[in-house]
């Protein structure tokens, strides 16, 4: 993906799409982290 | 504890690991490391450290001692099963199987394995030589403690004498723990937990739709989450400059059973290929026997059940028919070109996929019968 | 700078590390630490202003003896840059032959280990001495705090004492940089000498040729006793301002460590002789993407004929670009090169000159016919001023600028050499030349042995073994003759085989005719190589089996194959392979080969095994 991109985009410009990504990502599981965990299947055998 | 706060306890000791990996001098890297699995087990499950602590200790004097002796290995095996069998004995009552409530100490299922693959690899003649910090750091990785992937020491012994700063692995490492991070708390514990169900029940309606999304559900749940957690497991190993097995690999679009089982879970099945297929294809001389051995040990590990008997059997049974029917039909099903081709591909996909969704249905209703309930 | 027209110097050399930014860069790292090239250009002012204060000039000569690496490297490179010829001599060469070096070298002064200088006792005589005496190592915490600082002694006290000095700007390129004694025998050293001028061009020349650029990183565990250690290691890393690694002894026992440096220092060329690639091939196999880290470029195998069977194997096995260097000490250390490039390689051959001339040539010098065999010549600036002090012996081998190297070769229609034979009495071990007579020599001197002759044999890993052939007293032991030879040779000298003879076969003149007692040899029950490789025709047979197990074509599979490499190698087909083998070899395979057998090399130690 990342060679794919850089292929037809400036690589900074890349770079900082990939940031954002990133950014947007932890975001998520920040806000989403306090969810009631649907169960640890495997961690809790 | 909550299941949260368990979360937050692997997490942060394995990013602790992370730093024990780089910061100390190389000497003591592999200590702390399994200083800080150490740890978190005690934190977790104090019984479950004791227990990998005289495991560890064991297994190493017993292949420093006996070298690759035969008796060695099948007593270290009795022994290490046995204790397994016995917890699982003794959890069985409160078990319900995959998704049930913590039943084993922490990590025990997959410790043990490691143990086994350990023994078996000294008894092959495969370890290089390597210190009792090293294993001691194999054994107690904590990313690597609570859901696998069961890694090879070979494998993690050459990573450690590989060490070198690898930008590109760390970063791969920082994606792969996001990544998974994202599959475990947005995609399993929001979308599948809380958003789907409902979508999922106005689609289905009653009836055999209804059994359908049930199993969908289940085994998506099970996928994105587990795969999660080994994202966030192989993430957290590449960070401390480990390349660990992968665990999946795209496993809905497999061909076949045969195909499905190298792509589901794989550090499980290539452990069972490895220490039960082999040394029972080797004492056997039958294929089948091996294929249904290992598929039944490969069920029995998640649960010591009927239930789990007769899924493993199934399983083993799917691999067995496949390979008679590839055997016969194989070659020239591969020779089809085109529209043809493509047709039959996606035939078979959505024959294998089928198989594996309807795994319990069959083997419930298989073991009802059998018990006459 | 090394890719520069402009000649560059050993000046020019030591300017750049002086003033580029390398002074914490790492130069040379061996087991025992890393010398950066900031230490070693303080080395260099140090023992310049050690050679002035004793009055050493261009010109003069100074001998070393160490088993210090990082010590003989420093020196040798210090001595180089003040026109001051080096003489390195080998720390494992016995008694009497490293004093008569010595004596034939008539140094100005002679660095030599403390105890070296006791094993060697006439080496005083020989000139004036300066003893290389290990730093005292202060042990432990309480040890580091008591001593301020390590009292040191020989010739490191004298360096500390020295006002740094930088070596001359200009030395005449015909002065001689180093002397290097090849095998020959005591009465008769050859000291290979060679003039800063062939150094420094033909340093040029392999930079070039193996591209070596400033983020090249060597590994050469080579002795620096000899050329391919010393010069295609820490003096080509001066030369280009490059790291290179030491880090281990190579040994049978050192593959696996060696494979891992290689990824984990992000080598991207290692100097090897095919002795090391061979014994790599077969027992680093678990190890194969150790050349996979993203860095390697080249792998450079040097010092001997590289098999074709060798070559190939390893390119493909370990998937690395492969340049076979052709050279002997008296051309530096190559001028003939085969690969990486699709033009020049050729596996088996020596490929095509680069920046020197080669020629065949008959008996009486005149040049052979394209395709003919004849002896190869070489011509350039590569090419050493003669033997030290022997114009004899020069004058043999050096004619109207031509080189005669004693090989046999002819040329491809492409312009690609082939060696074809040896015109020279010399045994090549594992990279190492060894002068037969000088084994006689040793044996000869042993009171029960009356005749002796050493020769060549052929060998899978080492390419050649040494086996000598003796008529001596039956109450003297083989292990006895050995004892003997390993008191006065180097290790590697030392015969792999004795072999009893009554009388040696004599020709009319008087003269041992090696034919017949190659025959004699062939004869003997006790004729085996050094170490057996697999027979060919097991390998053989094995691969075809595995190929029809695994429904693949013979060459979709090595030795080398794993299952995961193997599409056909599924658990079905390692059934279906482990009864063919029973079958075809009639073994009976237990349980734990059953398991184990996960290359096929393993199959083929079980086939060999029974």
């Amino acid at each position: 993906m990342y060679t794919l991109l850089c292929a037809h985009l400036p690589r900074p410009l890349v770079h900082a799409l990939y940031a954002v990504w990133y950014a947007a990502l932890l975001l998520l599981v920040y806000y989403f982290f306090d969810r009631q965990p649907a169960g640890f299947y495997y961690m809790h055998r | 504890m909550t299941e949260k706060q368990v979360l937050l306890a692997v997490l942060f000791s394995s990013a602790t690991a992370v730093l024990a990996a780089w910061l100390p001098p190389p000497r003591w890297q592999p200590r702390l490391i399994a200083a800080v699995g150490a740890a978190l087990l005690l934190l977790l499950s104090p019984l479950s450290a004791c227990l990998l602590g005289v495991g560890a200790g064991l297994s190493y004097l017993l292949h420093r001692r006996t070298g690759n002796s035969r008796a060695a290995l099948v007593a270290a095996v009795v022994v290490i099963a046995a204790t397994l069998i016995s917890f699982m004995l003794a959890a069985a009552p409160a078990a319900k199987g995959i998704g049930g409530h913590v039943v084993l100490p922490f990590g025990l299922a997959f410790y043990a394995l490691r143990l086994i693959h350990y023994q078996f690899e000294g008894y092959k003649g495969n370890l290089r030589g390597h210190s009792f910090d090293e294993y001691l750091g194999y054994l107690f990785m904590p990313s690597l403690l609570s859901t696998g992937p069961i890694h090879r020491f070979d494998e993690y012994l050459r990573d450690l004498r590989r060490k070198r700063w690898d930008p590109a692995l760390f970063s791969a490492g920082c994606a792969r723990v996001l990544y998974g991070l994202v599959k475990i708390v947005v995609l399993g514990n929001y979308l599948l937990a809380e958003v789907l169900p409902a979508q999922f029940e106005a689609l289905a309606g009653a009836g055999i739709g209804h059994f359908y999304s049930d199993a969908l559900q289940f085994w998506l749940k099970l996928y994105i989450l587990f795969s999660g957690y080994s994202d966030v497991a192989v993430g957290f190993a590449a960070l401390a400059g480990f390349r660990v097995r992968e665990n999946f690999d795209q496993p809905f679009i497999a061909r076949n059973i045969s195909d499905f089982w190298q792509r589901w879970h794989r550090s499980l099945s290539s452990w069972c290929r490895d220490y039960v297929f082999t040394p029972v294809l080797s004492l056997t001389r039958s294929q089948g026997a091996a294929v249904v051995s290992s598929m039944v040990v490969l069920g029995l590990w998640h649960e010591l059940s009927l239930r789990y008997v007769l899924w493993g059997a199934y399983h083993g049974a799917g691999i067995v028919i496949f390979r008679a029917f590839d055997a016969r039909y194989g070659a020239s099903l591969d020779a089809l070109t085109g529209v043809t081709a493509a047709l039959w591909r996606t035939l078979a996909t959505a024959l294998t996929l089928h198989f594996v969704l309807f795994s319990f249905y069959v083997t419930t209703a298989v073991q009802h019968w059998l018990t006459g309930g | 700078m090394a890719q520069t027209s402009a000649k560059v110097t050993a000046a020019a050399c030591y300017q750049s590390i002086a003033n580029r930014g390398l002074v914490a860069q790492p130069w040379l790292v061996t087991e025992s630490g890393t010398v950066t090239f900031g230490q070693l250009r303080a080395r260099i002012d140090a023992v310049t202003a050690l050679l002035q204060g004793q009055g050493i000039a261009v010109g003069d000569r100074v001998v070393i003896a160490t088993r210090d690496d990082a010590e003989a490297a420093q020196l040798f490179i210090a001595l180089i840059c003040n026109g001051v010829t080096a003489v390195n001599l080998d720390p494992d060469a016995g008694p009497d032959r490293a004093q008569s070096l010595i004596a034939k070298a008539t140094p100005r002064l002679i660095i030599i280990d403390r105890d070296l200088l006791a094993r060697w006792p006439g080496v005083r005589a020989a000139g004036p001495v300066v003893e290389i005496v290990p730093a005292a190592r202060s042990t432990g915490v309480f040890g580091k705090l008591m001593t301020q600082k390590p009292k040191r002694e020989g010739l490191h006290a004298l360096l500390e004492h020295q006002t740094p000095q930088a070596p001359p700007a200009d030395i005449d390129p015909e002065t001689l940089a180093y002397i290097l004694f090849t095998s020959g025998t005591t009465d008769q050293p050859k000291g290979v000498s060679i003039s800063h001028r062939a150094l420094f061009a033909h340093l040029a020349t392999l930079s070039r040729r193996y591209n070596y650029t400033p983020t090249s990183r060597i590994l050469n565990t080579l002795m620096l006793s000899h050329a391919d250690g010393m010069i295609q290691g820490p003096v080509i890393a001066f030369f280009n301002a490059i790291p290179v690694y030491r880090p281990l002894r190579f040994e049978v026992t050192t593959i696996n460590l060696l494979l891992d440096s290689i990824y984990q220092l992000r080598i991207t060329h290692l100097i090897a002789v095919p002795t090391m690639l061979s014994l790599i091939l077969r027992l680093g196999l678990d190890q194969r993407d150790a050349f996979q880290g993203g860095d390697f470029k080249l792998l450079v195998s040097c010092g001997a004929q590289l098999e074709p069977k060798l070559w190939e194997d390893f390119e493909r096995t370990f998937q690395v670009p492969l340049v076979n260097v052709y050279g002997l000490t008296e051309t530096v250390v190559g001028g003939v090169f085969s690969g990486p490039d699709a033009m020049s390689r050729e596996p088996g051959s020596i490929g095509v000159p680069e920046d020197c001339e080669l020629r065949l040539a008959d008996r009486d010098g005149k040049t052979v016919a394209d395709g003919e065999h004849g002896e190869l010549l070489m011509r350039g600036e590569l090419l050493m001023s003669g033997y030290f002090d022997a114009p004899q012996m020069t004058a043999e081998v050096l004619n109207e600028g031509w080189f005669r190297t004693g090989d046999i070769a002819r040329r491809d229609e492409a312009g690609r050499f082939w060696i074809t034979g040896r015109a020279k009495n010399i045994i090549i071990r594992g990279g190492y030349n060894i002068h037969p007579e000088e084994i006689t020599e040793v044996l000869q001197r042993h009171p029960a042995v009356t005749e002796a002759v050493t020769l060549g044999v052929k060998d899978l890993d080492w390419g050649e073994t040494v086996v000598a052939v003796v008529a001596a007293d039956a109450a003297v032991s083989d292990t006895e003759l050995l004892t003997h030879c390993a008191a006065n040779l180097e290790p590697r000298k030392v015969p792999s085989r004795i072999q009893r003879v009554a009388a040696l076969p004599r020709g009319r003149s008087g003269k041992v005719v090696l034919e017949q007692v190659r025959a004699l040899l062939a004869q003997a029950p006790s004729a085996r190589a050094e170490a057996n490789g697999p027979s060919a025709d097991d390998s053989e047979r094995l691969l075809k089996l595995a190929a029809s197990c695994f429904k693949t074509s013979v060459d979709t599979i090595t030795l080398a194959s794993r299952p995961r490499d193997v599409p056909g190698w599924d658990s079905l087909a390692h059934l279906e392979l482990v009864c063919a083998l029973e079958k075809e070899f009639d073994l009976r395979l237990s349980s734990r080969d059953i398991m184990s057998l996960d290359r096929l090399d393993k199959a083929l130690g079980l086939i060999q095994k029974t």
